[in-house]
């Protein structure tokens, strides 16, 4: 397990598009936008969009290194190579949603440092660690999303539903603009994006954490979890 | 406590209405090496698959050592290498094959699996770099790691050019010599001549013929009598004692027969002339679409 972890991280640390996409790109969007923010609220938004481009960011990544990637490993028969080798396949599962975690660590870091360091957000050094963990943890669902993503769709299909997806949940879930009003408030309430979002605020405004949003995350984890695992084992028998 | 390295009772599996495998029964003992024959769709990749746990038969079972094939792939006693297909994105040939042996309790040490299955040249190049034959070396390599006892190929060289064929089989033989278990399967019937002991035919999921490559010439009987018939017509050749087939090669005419020496008596007796006469055992070609054409 640690040794698939360890070689995943090794070949997703190379892949510079990879770097410069769920890197980078959250890190100029924070920084564009916050800029071209002037006034007395400046500070606030700058609060507000360290915790919707930390989830944008820490969303993509996860998005991108699982359902692309494992759609080209299905292709190129890496994956049907390594059913022959002594790792479960809940191990190469575990594997993947570990790798796509860790990977998307860097470019939460790299908001969080900007936010800091550029636009002056003072949080408390417990803050700081909650709400990176609360964005973090709570992306776990997209996790899961992507293997299902990489298990049923192939090649350029997966990298492009990937894409949209990421895209849709970020806006819909308020990442760019705030929704919290009318009827795309109520459609954001039950997603995924928006709740993380909501996680990543209550924290930083000492509040007490949404149960609901909590238990909608842990809600879309099981069910897409579940839908990837049987996917995963449907495929087991008959490709190839 | 049986000896044998693999055995198949009864095994049975059906895509839907298609029955790929159709009661095949099999035993390979420890030390052979085995050529698993057949035309496309005969049933080979399916048996292989079931061979290897990735696939679960319709009904009857695969062991291996006595236990399931999936116990048998953890506990490194079988490897299995494919026919194609990539390897990992953004890893070196080194990390991939340290991956791998990092899977085992007990791993061949590096340096003999880079010399066994070849991989000096390109170790610390990227896995998805390398052409066609190098890739399947690499798999060869992955498959060595585990140091097993039994190695399963499914039609391993397609992918090769004959120069990487060559060289893939000389290192397949180095393993098959330290007492180790060699099953492929495979559409090149040269590749079972050089390298199997036994020949294993399969048509229509069917096991057709099963024993030595000599065995498998001989069980057929029929030796081939070749001459030059010019433009002679060949009417009347399939009546000569022993001719069981005839086939003509433009000039050329070839007579399968169980009775050479009645066939060529017959012809010296009937003819004038009997241009470049030659008589020889039949190929092992002949032999394998003889046994497959037989259920038919």
């Amino acid at each position: 397990m640690l040794g698939y972890l360890r070689l995943q991280l090794l070949a997703t640390a190379r892949n510079k598009r990879y770097l410069i996409f769920t890197v980078g790109f959250p890190l100029i969007l924070y920084v564009a936008i916050t800029a071209s923010i002037t006034g007395p609220d400046s500070q606030k938004y700058a609060v507000a969009y360290l915790v919707s481009m930390s989830v944008f960011g820490v969303m993509g990544g996860v998005l991108m290194t699982t359902g692309p990637a494992i759609a080209n490993e299905r292709k190129s028969g890496w994956l049907r190579q390594l059913r022959l080798l002594p790792i479960s396949e809940r191990g190469v599962f575990v594997g993947k949603v570990a790798t796509a975690m860790a990977t998307a660590l860097p470019s939460l870091i790299a908001v969080a440092l900007a936010a800091r360091f550029f636009k002056n957000v003072h949080l408390g050094a417990g803050t700081w660690v909650e709400l990176i963990a609360a964005v973090w943890l709570g992306c776990l669902p997209f996790a899961a999303i992507g293997v299902l993503i990489g298990y049923v769709f192939d090649g350029e299909s997966a990298r492009m539903i990937s894409a949209l997806l990421h895209s849709l949940l970020a806006f819909l879930g308020g990442l760019y603009f705030p929704v919290d009003t009318g009827g795309l408030h109520r459609v954001a309430q039950l997603l995924p994006s928006y709740r993380v979002y909501e996680l990543g605020n209550d924290v930083i405004h000492s509040q007490t954490l949404s149960g609901v949003g909590i238990a909608i995350l842990a809600g879309y984890a099981v069910v897409f979890g579940g839908l990837a695992t049987l996917r995963i084992r449907r495929a087991g028998g008959l490709t190839a | 406590m049986s000896s044998a390295a693999i055995a198949i009772k009864d095994l049975v599996v059906r895509y839907g209405s298609v029955t790929a495998v159709d009661h095949v029964d099999l035993t390979i003992q420890r030390g052979q090496t085995v050529a698993l024959l057949g035309p496309n769709g005969a049933g080979k990749t399916t048996t292989v698959k079931s061979m290897l746990g990735v696939l679960k038969p319709t009904a009857g079972n695969v062991t291996i050592y006595g236990g399931t094939p999936r116990a048998a792939i953890v506990a490194g006693h079988i490897a299995a290498l494919q026919q194609d297909g990539g390897l990992m994105d953004g890893v070196t040939v080194r990390e991939l094959v340290t991956f791998v042996r990092g899977l085992y309790k007990k791993p061949m040490p590096p340096d003999q699996i880079v010399d066994v299955a070849g991989l000096a040249e390109f170790l610390d190049k990227r896995a998805n770099s390398l052409s066609g034959g190098q890739t399947q070396r690499v798999r060869f390599g992955l498959a060595l790691a585990g140091d097993p006892d039994i190695l399963v190929l499914d039609e391993p060289t397609a992918a090769m050019d004959v120069e990487s064929r060559r060289s893939f089989w000389a290192s397949m033989r180095s393993f098959a010599d330290a007492g180790r278990t060699v099953l492929f399967a495979t559409h090149y019937l040269e590749e079972a001549d050089a390298v199997a002991d036994r020949v294993i035919v399969m048509a229509r999921g069917r096991v057709v013929s099963d024993g030595s490559v000599t065995a498998l010439k001989a069980g057929v009987g029929a030796r081939q009598v070749r001459f030059t018939l010019g433009s002679d017509s060949a009417a009347g050749l399939d009546r000569l004692p022993g001719v069981v087939g005839v086939q003509r090669h433009g000039a050329a005419v070839a007579l399968r027969t169980t009775d050479p020496e009645a066939t060529v008596r017959a012809l010296l007796a009937n003819r004038d002339r009997v241009p470049d006469l030659e008589v020889s055992g039949a190929s092992l070609e002949e032999a394998f679409l003889a046994v497959t054409a037989e259920t038919n």
